[in-house]
């Protein structure tokens, strides 16, 4: 049985290792996964198609309950937003991902927008708890401790900032220097004129 | 190697084994990514040559100043700068084995090379054979497309890793105010430049009576880029390269000095016994292109072990001493090296050196811990071994993830059998120069720092800490607009460095000066890591899983802003970095 299983988990990790292969080979940066999820105005869109293709972005996860480390990422984020003045929205789009789609509903999540005062470019994003979880994985939203991994509130503090044109990402701590996480997602805006 | 031991290693198909049986999903890069198989040792261990001198041309007004500087502090005028030195830092595609080389297949890397040489073959840079006291100055062109696509990031700043130097030479990570202005250190792609002075002169050259402190010379330095947020990726897509210091007793001549291994100068083989190798792992796709997940940063690791650029290559010995110098180049794999043969018996190593230059003496040991910018000077007499005897470096750390590897700083967990990361095929014996260096000789001898030295000190504490994702210093992320800490120049310091993250490992590399380690988790430091003060210094110490240490410091000669960091780079990269500045201090000499 034992055997079984692991055999299948091999044939399972060289089947996924050849269409990362492939997709390393086609194209220079990672390829995320194309999942649908729902806007906080209850519109349906496609993580890669709709929100990441050719665009450059800054993607956090958060919760609307929770109270200590999103409410200071969100207020971090809206000085990123304000640095990066006519950007947003136009080269650069921010999307917050729910770690906790049964209670934030796009209606919640709506709320939410509005209470903290997201500008233009800014999506919060709702879906299915499964691909959410997929996505936080892929993203390296993690903690290799399973007790740490399984406390959401560890999973407020990083931003993802990329620009999928020139395949060029990285990560940050969303509690840096507003100034610096501007200047951070501006050099990336840079490489892509 | 039992199905266990494989899974554990993650070795071979064991790394994807070993994601898909942790349940989870599969991460989608790097750690969930298998290379293609390669055989080993089908690649002879390539050694990239030293760059060569040109001309004296004009350096630009920031390495000037610092010229300008030394020369009114008292350096003989025109002494400073002996070599000049052109770089180029660009993308090229390399073999990086003979089995995607039969296939056609070239990876792309960004690399540094000689100005001089139109087209260069190797992954590392050239390797560097400086003199002490005698400078060099390097101009490094940045030829990367601003527009290159894919991991990393185009603008570089490189430090010359292990050298005491003016700061504004120092590869510090990005531009900073300092003094009323704007510091900028970078080198733009497209063609931009950047004037290093490498002076060389001993620690202490401005203060210490003996005209500086000739216990603290190098040996084994490296250069790597060091651009903040993204030093992993540019280091894991090729900029380094190997920087190696002499002086009268480590002579680059077995005729000299202590007659370290390295080759007759007459006979037209200098060197060929005094090899360094980088070791690096990495993760190939099906093309030979290399693999990167920028959404990791526990710590990068790869599947495939490249030592010199090449993956497991193999070194054709003759029946000599070797001295074999090695530098853990990855961003966040541990090693724990071991010289083996083909049954598995392994023998010890005579150490020489570890980052911080010669040991006070030779040292016998079983096995090397390596963390990542660790290095390792050691002599392996081949003479001992029959003609046609085939031996390895073999790692046998388990390390199947980004954080460390498994068990403790203690006791690392092992295997009984590893991965062969290179292999040493010996050859007939011939007439050996070199002295026959056993455990225990005197090789540099220096004194541990005295009590009434370490009673004055200043001390510091910073703790290297999780926090939501990212790694902090004292709690704070990395800013390089503000120091943390600005110790006196010539002022004895004591840096006692704490691990509260739980389970992580973090190397710490300070800039500037070579420190010395006083104690670990209370207790005397570990000889086993051969970092104890009296017998090794070091730049880079390995804090393990809740352990504390505490170093000891003097900084010398040079003022400003230089950084400590953890050396797993995607720690660094995730904020784990902190500014200190040297400050002037009232009768002291500096500049």
């Amino acid at each position: 049985m034992r055997t079984a299983s692991l055999l299948l988990c091999l044939a399972a990790s060289l089947a996924s290792r050849s269409v990362a292969a492939d997709r390393a080979a086609a194209r220079s940066g990672p390829t995320l996964p194309n999942v649908l999820l729902r806007t906080q105005d209850n519109k349906p869109v496609r993580f890669y198609d709709d929100l990441i293709k050719g665009k450059t972005v800054v993607i956090s996860f958060m919760f609307t309950s929770c109270k200590a480390i999103c409410p200071m990422t969100n207020v971090n984020l809206l000085k990123v937003q304000r640095a990066l003045g006519g950007h947003m929205g136009r080269d650069v789009f921010f999307y917050s991902l729910t770690l906790d789609p049964k209670t934030d509903t796009p209606e919640v999540l709506h709320k939410y927008a509005k209470a903290i005062g997201a500008k233009a470019g800014w999506t919060f994003l709702t879906g299915k708890a499964a691909d959410l979880e997929s996505l936080r994985r892929q993203l390296g939203f993690t903690d290799p401790d399973p007790k740490v991994d399984a406390d959401k509130t560890q999973h407020g503090g990083l931003v993802v900032y990329g620009n999928d044109a020139v395949g060029r990402w990285s990560v940050m701590p969303s509690l840096a220097d507003p100034t610096r996480i501007a200047a951070a997602v501006t050099r990336v805006i840079g490489v892509n004129r | 190697m039992t199905r266990r031991e494989i899974l554990k290693y993650g070795s071979m198909a064991g790394g994807a084994l070993l994601a898909a049986s942790k349940g989870g999903l599969p991460r989608l890069y790097a750690n969930a990514t298998q290379s293609p198989a390669t055989t080993p040792f089908r690649d002879p261990l390539p050694a990239p040559p030293a760059p060569m001198a040109v001309a004296p041309f004009t350096l630009d007004q920031g390495a000037l100043d610092d010229i300008a500087r030394l020369e009114s502090a008292g350096v003989p005028k025109g002494t400073v700068i002996a070599n000049y030195y052109k770089l180029v830092a660009e993308k090229r595609s390399v073999y990086s084995h003979k089995d995607f080389e039969d296939r056609g297949l070239k990876t792309s890397i960004w690399g540094y090379k000689d100005a001089n040489v139109p087209v260069w073959d190797f992954a590392p840079g050239p390797t560097f054979n400086a003199f002490i006291n005698s400078g060099d100055a390097v101009r490094l062109t940045n030829n990367l497309d601003p527009l290159d696509p894919g991991f990393g990031f185009p603008q570089l700043t490189m430090h010359q890793h292990g050298s005491h130097l003016p700061f504004r030479s120092d590869g510090f990570a990005g531009s900073a105010p300092y003094n009323g202005a704007t510091f900028n250190p970078v080198a733009a792609p497209g063609g931009g430049h950047y004037d290093y002075t490498y002076p060389l002169l001993d620690p202490g050259f401005l203060s210490d009576p003996r005209g500086g402190d000739i216990t603290e010379r190098p040996s084994t330095l490296w250069y790597h880029d060091h651009i903040l947020d993204f030093t992993g990726p540019n280091v894991y897509k090729g900029l380094a390269g190997f920087f190696r210091v002499f002086d009268e007793l480590d002579a680059a001549d077995e005729t000299k000095g202590l007659r370290l291994p390295y080759g007759d100068t007459s006979q037209g083989d200098a060197g060929q016994f005094d090899v360094p190798m980088v070791i690096q792992d990495k993760t190939f796709a099906a093309d030979a292109s290399l693999v990167f997940d920028p959404f990791n940063h526990d710590g990068l690791l790869g599947d495939k072990f490249l030592v010199n650029g090449k993956i497991q290559p193999y070194l054709d010995v003759q029946g000599h001493r070797y001295r074999f110098r090695f530098l853990n180049g990855s961003n966040a794999r541990f090693y724990e090296l071991f010289l083996t043969n083909a049954a598995g018996k392994h023998f010890p190593w005579t150490v020489i050196a570890t980052e911080g230059g010669l040991l006070d003496h030779a040292v016998s040991v079983d096995s090397l811990l390596i963390s990542p910018a660790l290095r390792f000077d050691v002599i392996v007499d081949f003479s001992l071994f029959p003609q046609g005897e085939k031996l390895y470096l073999e790692n046998r750390l388990v390390q199947d993830e980004g954080r460390g590897p498994k068990g403790t700083f203690e006791q690392p967990e092992t295997v009984a059998s590893g991965v062969r990361l290179v292999e040493f095929r010996v050859g007939a014996k011939i007439t050996d120069k070199s002295q026959n260096i056993q455990p225990g000789m005197t090789l540099r001898h220096f004194t541990a720092i005295a009590s009434r030295e370490l009673s004055q000190a200043t001390r510091r504490e910073f703790v290297f800490e999780r926090s939501h994702g990212a790694w902090v210093i004292n709690g704070q992320l990395v800013d390089l607009n503000s120091p943390m800490a600005q110790p006196a120049i010539n002022g004895p310091e004591i840096w006692h460095l704490k691990n509260s993250s739980g389970g992580w490992w973090h190397p710490i590399h300070i800039h500037s000066e070579f420190h010395r380690v006083l104690s670990r988790n209370g207790n005397s430091p570990s000889p086993y890591v051969l970092e104890q003060d009296g017998v090794a210094k070091k730049d880079t110490v390995i804090l393990g899983p809740n352990s504390e240490v505490e170093i000891y410091f003097k900084f010398r000669d040079y003022t400003g802003p230089f950084v400590f960091h953890c050396h797993n780079i995607e720690h660094e990269d995730m904020a784990m970095m902190a500014r200190f500045d040297v400050a002037p201090s009232p009768g002291q000499n500096s500049i």
